[in-house]
């Protein structure tokens, strides 16, 4: 449809409103580092202060990355969903994906108190442990869709179907909770919170390889998912296999919903927002071959401005990201549906 | 050539099958225009949709140049025929030029890169159904008469030798039907496409079809316009005090 090359301007903007986040972001912190010197070491120079290096290379630079790759990860997956569903209020929630990784995790730390086996985690176990968890319970729910994927015909139903799944397994973790000792539910919520420090460089690389494998998956749907913009019937007179591609897109959004989850902890509307802002940003076009790309950053920049608020610039406090994110982007929303309706 | 063999359609749902038009027979020659006409409900629809491959026949089936459609992949279906379709639930937001594009899906590489002659392709496409005005225009801002333009330049698109198109001219004004069909007809001789529509329409489609497919309960008829009044059909169709055939004008009248 619409060459890439007509687009060049905007992709520059978004990358270059990337790079600037970027280096703001890893500005900012309980230790103030100057711009100038966040530049620097972004760069390769060398610099003055040591301790600036290790605490970007260790812990802002992994963050930032982690922020970026996530988000732009949950960008892409909401749009997926809301081609695949028509339907613009799908995100990559929907089919109860995440829902599923926080049962797991409920289930291992309130699940596990009862047993009494709580500390036989280390804290390194304990985070792989919930990442495991977490892991585990988005492919439960991954193969529940599956099997009602088979058997349901039109995407509504999977919709709903979904939604459900989500429902259920947000009931389970409640009555979870309601037995679940103090010490265990505190590790709960805060889990829920999220958290985009909490990686280091290998579990980067493994996220890193999950996300990389469904954003692939997404991009080879790009074709398909320009055909189901007429609706699933033209879709199929065009040549697309609905089944198989039903399969293909609802693992392209498990492994990227369900990995974020299981690595950052849950993390709200970004995969809602960020198709929203492209479109209202670029709308003479509906191609995802723009537009996917285009999503991709633009998720990986909301989030990365959601961090560097969350940091609450010249104060040590961090604030729960995933709060963060549903403030930023419950507004932006709300301003972007208004703006339509004029 | 598109034959029927025997063909049954319907629904199957929980064991209880519904036969809807039975045992058809018949043959479709390359370069006409057909229309399938009867009265709401009777299947017209289920018949078009089955032609298309879209529903599984309950019995029989419809061979498109040797080979059976719905045996057929989707990326082999859509090389042979292409579709306007009643439902209208594609994206609003789509402009006109987007969506003709899309018509082009089954000859782009994976990427669904859009080449100079595909480019070329939908461009000629709207200079002749002289619809350039609407390239540009999204799909929600347009007219009832002018989507089904789209839709229309969408399947020629496609460059199928065969289009199937349901109820094309439904929610249309006399002249944008006029339009339409005349458009229609201009392609079938020219671009010798095999055309098959649905209408309840009756009138039209007696001035405009070289084939007509008659659906009665349980009953189908086939044949040129002036076989199937010679037949006595037309009038057979509804009960005489309501509409009336006019065979000298080859009309339907209301009877008032």
């Amino acid at each position: 449809m619409n060459k890439l090359s007509q687009y060049k301007g905007f992709f520059t903007f978004l990358i270059g409103m990337l790079f600037l986040c970027l280096v703001f972001n890893l500005s900012l912190g309980s230790v103030n580092i100057p711009l100038w010197e966040a530049i620097k070491i972004v760069l390769g120079y060398p610099t003055t202060k040591p301790t600036f290096e290790y605490i970007l290379l260790d812990y802002r630079i992994p963050k930032a990355i982690t922020a970026m790759l996530t988000g732009g990860s949950l960008g892409v997956c909401g749009l997926v969903m809301q081609t695949y569903f028509k339907n613009p209020l799908a995100g990559p929630y929907v089919l109860g994906i995440s829902s599923g990784a926080s049962l797991g995790v409920a289930l291992l730390l309130i699940g596990s108190s009862w047993l009494g086996g709580w500390f036989i985690f280390s804290e390194v176990g304990l985070r792989w442990a919930i990442m495991i968890a977490a892991t585990l319970g988005s492919i439960l729910v991954f193969c529940l869709i599956l099997i009602a994927a088979i058997r349901l015909k039109n995407s509504t139903s999977l919709l709903i179907l979904g939604l459900m799944f989500g429902s259920l397994t947000a009931a389970i973790v409640n009555i979870l909770m309601f037995f679940g000792s103090k010490e265990a539910i505190q590790k709960y919520v805060f889990w829920s919170f999220g958290s985009l420090g909490n990686i280091n460089a290998s579990e980067l690389k493994i996220l890193g390889l999950v996300l990389l494998v469904g954003l692939s998956i997404a991009v080879y749907s790009i074709k398909n998912l320009n055909s189901l913009l007429l609706g699933e019937n033209y879709a199929e007179s065009l040549g697309v296999s609905l089944k198989k591609n039903r399969y293909l897109l609802i693992l392209s959004s498990s492994l990227l919903a369900g990995a974020t989850t299981a690595f950052v902890g849950p993390i709200g509307f970004i995969g809602l927002a960020a198709p929203h802002l492209i479109r209202l940003l670029i709308p003479s076009t509906r191609d995802h071959k723009i537009i996917l790309p285009a999503v991709f950053l633009g998720g990986a920049l909301l989030l990365l401005v959601c961090d560097s608020i969350a940091q609450i610039p010249g104060s040590a406090y961090v604030l729960p990201i995933n709060g963060i994110t549903s403030l930023i982007g419950a507004p932006l929303i709300i301003f972007l549906i208004l703006r339509q309706k004029n | 050539m598109i034959t029927l063999n025997k063909l049954t359609t319907g629904y199957a749902k929980n064991r209880i099958s519904k036969e809807i038009s039975t045992q058809m027979q018949l043959e479709i020659k390359k370069g006409s225009l057909v229309g399938i006409l009867g009265s709401n409900g009777i299947g017209k629809s289920t018949l078009i949709k089955t032609l298309a491959g879209f529903l599984k026949p309950l019995s029989g089936n419809v061979e498109i140049q040797g080979k059976t459609v719905h045996e057929m992949n989707p990326q082999q279906r859509a090389k042979y025929l292409s579709v306007v379709l009643t439902e209208k639930n594609f994206n609003g937001d789509l402009i006109g030029k987007e969506l003709i594009q899309l018509g082009r899906q089954p000859h782009t590489n994976w990427r669904g890169k859009q080449t100079q002659e595909d480019q070329e392709i939908v461009l000629q496409i709207l200079k002749q159904l002289n619809i350039e005005q609407l390239a540009e225009q999204m799909l929600k801002t347009m007219s009832d008469g002018e989507v089904q333009k789209i839709l229309l330049a969408r399947a020629l698109a496609q460059k199928t030798p065969i289009v199937f198109l349901d109820e094309p001219s439904s929610h249309l004004d006399l002249f944008n039907k006029a339009q339409l069909f005349q458009e229609i007809k201009h392609i079938v001789k020219k671009e010798k496409k095999t055309v098959v529509f649905s209408s309840h329409d009756l009138n039209t489609a007696i001035q405009i079809c070289d084939q007509i497919i008659i659906l009665l309960n349980n009953q189908w008829e086939y044949g040129s316009p002036e076989e199937l009044i010679e037949k006595g059909v037309f009038q057979s169709m509804f009960p005489k005090e309501s509409v009336f055939f006019d065979p000298k004008q080859k009309q339907f009248n209301i009877c008032v």
